[in-house]
C-alpha cells in the first residue's frame, strides 16, 4: 500500500485500488463516534444501524457484529444516544462508507446504568459471581502484580498502604479509561497469566470516577479476563460506593486502592505479634508441664519415706513380738530397706542419663529436683542408720553376749516371773551359744 | 506415632516461605496445647519451633518492599 504522500500526482488508480487505499487509511484509526441511533436492522450475523446528528443534519451508516454487540451488553434502541468505538470502511461493491463498530456504550448515566444492570444480570446467570468459584487469598502474600495507570493516584495509594514487609511488587502500566482501556487491561492480564513467574495475587485498581469513566471495568471483556485468570484477583476500582462488574467477578473486592493495600499488609502487620504469642504459648505450656512433673516428683521421696516407715514399723512389731527369731529377721529387714534405697538410686541415675542430652531448662529443673530427691534419700538413709544402731543396742543377741539368758517353759513360753514356774518343773535356758535343760529346785520370791 | 514421623521429616527442612513457616509453627503450637503432652517429643518439637521462630523473625526484619515495573514484551 503506497503512502499517500509518496503517490505522484500523475498516478492513476482503478476504483478498487483507490477504495483499498482509502480503507487502508481508515481502518487502523480507532475512533469514538457519538450519535443517536435512528434505524436498526439485523441481518444474519450483523446488525446494521444508522447514527444521526440532528444538529448538523449528518448521518452515518454503521455496522456491528452480533457477538460484539452481545459482548458490549448493550441493547440498541432507536432514539437513544450511543458512543461507538470502531473505524470507517468503504464497502467496495456499492461504494458506501460504513462505520464498523467494535463496542457500543450508551451515553448518559441512566443509559449506562441500564447497560450495567443488563450485563450484571447476564453474568450472574452465567455463574461469573458464584461464591463457590471465588478463590481464597493465601496468607502472607509475598508476590503481587498490580495493574493500574502509572499516572493515576491509585498506584500511589496502594503502595503507601501495602507497607514495607519485604514483599515483591510487580507493576504493569495499563490504560484504565478511554477507548483503549478494555484492550489494554485484557492484554496485560493475559500477559501476566502467561509469564513463567507466577505471582500469588493480581490487583486490578484505579481511582474513583463517573460511571462512564469506569466503563472498562463494567465490560464483559474485562469480566471474562478476570474469570479466566489463573491466579486470584483483587479488584479495587473507584470509591467505596462504586461497585463494578470487575468487583463482582473478582475473587475479592477491595473498596479502594488504599483498602487493597491494607488487605495485603494485614497478615504482615500482625505477624511479629503472632510469632511472639506462639513463642510465649509454647514456653508457658512447657513450663506448666515441667512444673506439674516437678510437683509429682517431689511427692515421690515422701511416698518412699512413708513406705519405708510403714515397712519398718511392720518389721519392728514383728521383731518385738517374736524376739526369739532375732538376728535373721532383723538382717533380712535391713537388706530389704537397702535394696529399696539402691533401686531408687539406680532409677535416679537412669533418669539423669536419659535426659543428659536435652539442652533444655528441663535438665536444670530435673537436676535440681533430683538433688532434692537425693537429699531426701540421704536423710532417709540417716534415719535408717539410727534405727539400725537402736536395733543393735536392743537386739537379743547382744544381750545374750553380755551374759543375759532366756528361760522358756516346756511349751516354749518365756518365763518372766517366779510365779510362772512350779517346783520340779523342767525349763530351757538359752545362752549365747546353746541351750541348757534344767529343773526348778527351789523358788524364792524377791521381797 | 505419625506426629513423631512428621517431626522427624521436617526437622532439618528450611521453610520455603514465611506462610509455610507460620503454618507449621501454628500447628506445633496446637500440638503443645494438647492435654497429655509427651515431654520427650515436646523437646524435639521445641527445637523445631525455635528454628521456625528464628526464621520468621529474620524474615520480618527484612522490611524493604521491592517495587518493579514490568514492560510487556
Amino acid at each position: 500500500m503506497p503512502q499517500p504522500s509518496l503517490i505522484p500526482p500523475e498516478a492513476v488508480f482503478s476504483v478498487g485500488e483507490y477504495l483499498d487505499l482509502v480503507n487502508g487509511l481508515l481502518q487502523p484509526v480507532k475512533i469514538t463516534v457519538q450519535g443517536e441511533v435512528t434505524q436498526v436492522q439485523e441481518r444474519g450475523s450483523a446488525v446494521y444501524f444508522t447514527l444521526s446528528d440532528s444538529k448538523e443534519k449528518a448521518t452515518l451508516n454503521a455496522m456491528i457484529w452480533r457477538d460484539k454487540l452481545w459482548k458490549s451488553g448493550v441493547e440498541l434502541r432507536v432514539g437513544e444516544q450511543y458512543a461507538c468505538i470502531g473505524a470507517g470502511n468503504v464497502y467496495k461493491p456499492i461504494g458506501r462508507l460504513s462505520f464498523m463498530a467494535d463496542t457500543l456504550t450508551p451515553v448518559g448515566e441512566g443509559a449506562l446504568q441500564q447497560a450495567f444492570e443488563k450485563l450484571k444480570k447476564q453474568l450472574e446467570q452465567e455463574g461469573y459471581f458464584a461464591p463457590q468459584r471465588k478463590r481464597a487469598l493465601p496468607a502472607f502474600i509475598e508476590d503481587i502484580v498490580v495493574l493500574s495507570s502509572a499516572q493515576g493516584d491509585a498506584i500511589r495509594d496502594f503502595r503507601t498502604h501495602v507497607g514495607q514487609f519485604g514483599q515483591k511488587i510487580r507493576f504493569v502500566d495499563v490504560r484504565v479509561e478511554g477507548i483503549n482501556a478494555v484492550d489494554s487491561i485484557v492484554q496485560a492480564m493475559n500477559w501476566v497469566a502467561a509469564r513463567p513467574e507466577r505471582p500469588q495475587v493480581l490487583v486490578l485498581t484505579r481511582g474513583g470516577g463517573s460511571l462512564e469513566s469506569l466503563q472498562a471495568f463494567n465490560s464483559r471483556e474485562v469480566a471474562e479476563a478476570i474469570f479466566r485468570c489463573p491466579i486470584p484477583v483483587i479488584s479495587a476500582v473507584g470509591h467505596e460506593r462504586d461497585i463494578t462488574i470487575a468487583d463482582l467477578v473478582a475473587d475479592l473486592r477491595a473498596s479502594t486502592p488504599t483498602d487493597a493495600g491494607k488487605i495485603l499488609s494485614r497478615d504482615w502487620s500482625q505477624a511479629e505479634e503472632r510469632v511472639k504469642q506462639v513463642q510465649q504459648a509454647i514456653t508457658w505450656r512447657l513450663e506448666s508441664v515441667l512444673k506439674q512433673m516437678q510437683e509429682q516428683l517431689q511427692t515421690w521421696p515422701q511416698r518412699w519415706t512413708q513406705r519405708f516407715a510403714s515397712v519398718y514399723q511392720h518389721q519392728l512389731s514383728r521383731v518385738q513380738m517374736a524376739q526369739s527369731l532375732g538376728k535373721s529377721v532383723h538382717l533380712r529387714f535391713v537388706q530389704r530397706v537397702e535394696q529399696k534405697v539402691s533401686l531408687a538410686e539406680q532409677w535416679e541415675r537412669r533418669w539423669l542419663e536419659k535426659h543428659r542430652d536435652s539442652n533444655l531448662q528441663l535438665e536444670a529443673y530435673g537436676t535440681s529436683l533430683f538433688q532434692r530427691f537425693g537429699q531426701n534419700l540421704s536423710r532417709l538413709q540417716q534415719r535408717l542408720s539410727a534405727k539400725q544402731q537402736y536395733f543393735d543396742a536392743v537386739s537379743p543377741e547382744r544381750r545374750l553376749a553380755q551374759g543375759y539368758v532366756w528361760m522358756r517353759d516346756e511349751s516354749g513360753k518365756v518365763i518372766r516371773s517366779v510365779q510362772n514356774v512350779d517346783l520340779g518343773e523342767v525349763f530351757q535356758i538359752t545362752l549365747q551359744d546353746g541351750v541348757i535343760s534344767s529343773k526348778v529346785d527351789s523358788i524364792e520370791k524377791r521381797k | 506415632m505419625s506426629q513423631t514421623t512428621q517431626s522427624d521429616t521436617k526437622k532439618t527442612t528450611e521453610p520455603t516461605s514465611f506462610a509455610e513457616a507460620m503454618t507449621e509453627l501454628e500447628s506445633l503450637n496446637q500440638w503443645f496445647q494438647q492435654d497429655d503432652l509427651d515431654l520427650e517429643l515436646g523437646l524435639e518439637k521445641l527445637q523445631r519451633s525455635r528454628e521456625l521462630i528464628s526464621y520468621c523473625q529474620k524474615r520480618l526484619a527484612a522490611v524493604e518492599t521491592e517495587f518493579l515495573e514490568l514492560k510487556q514484551g
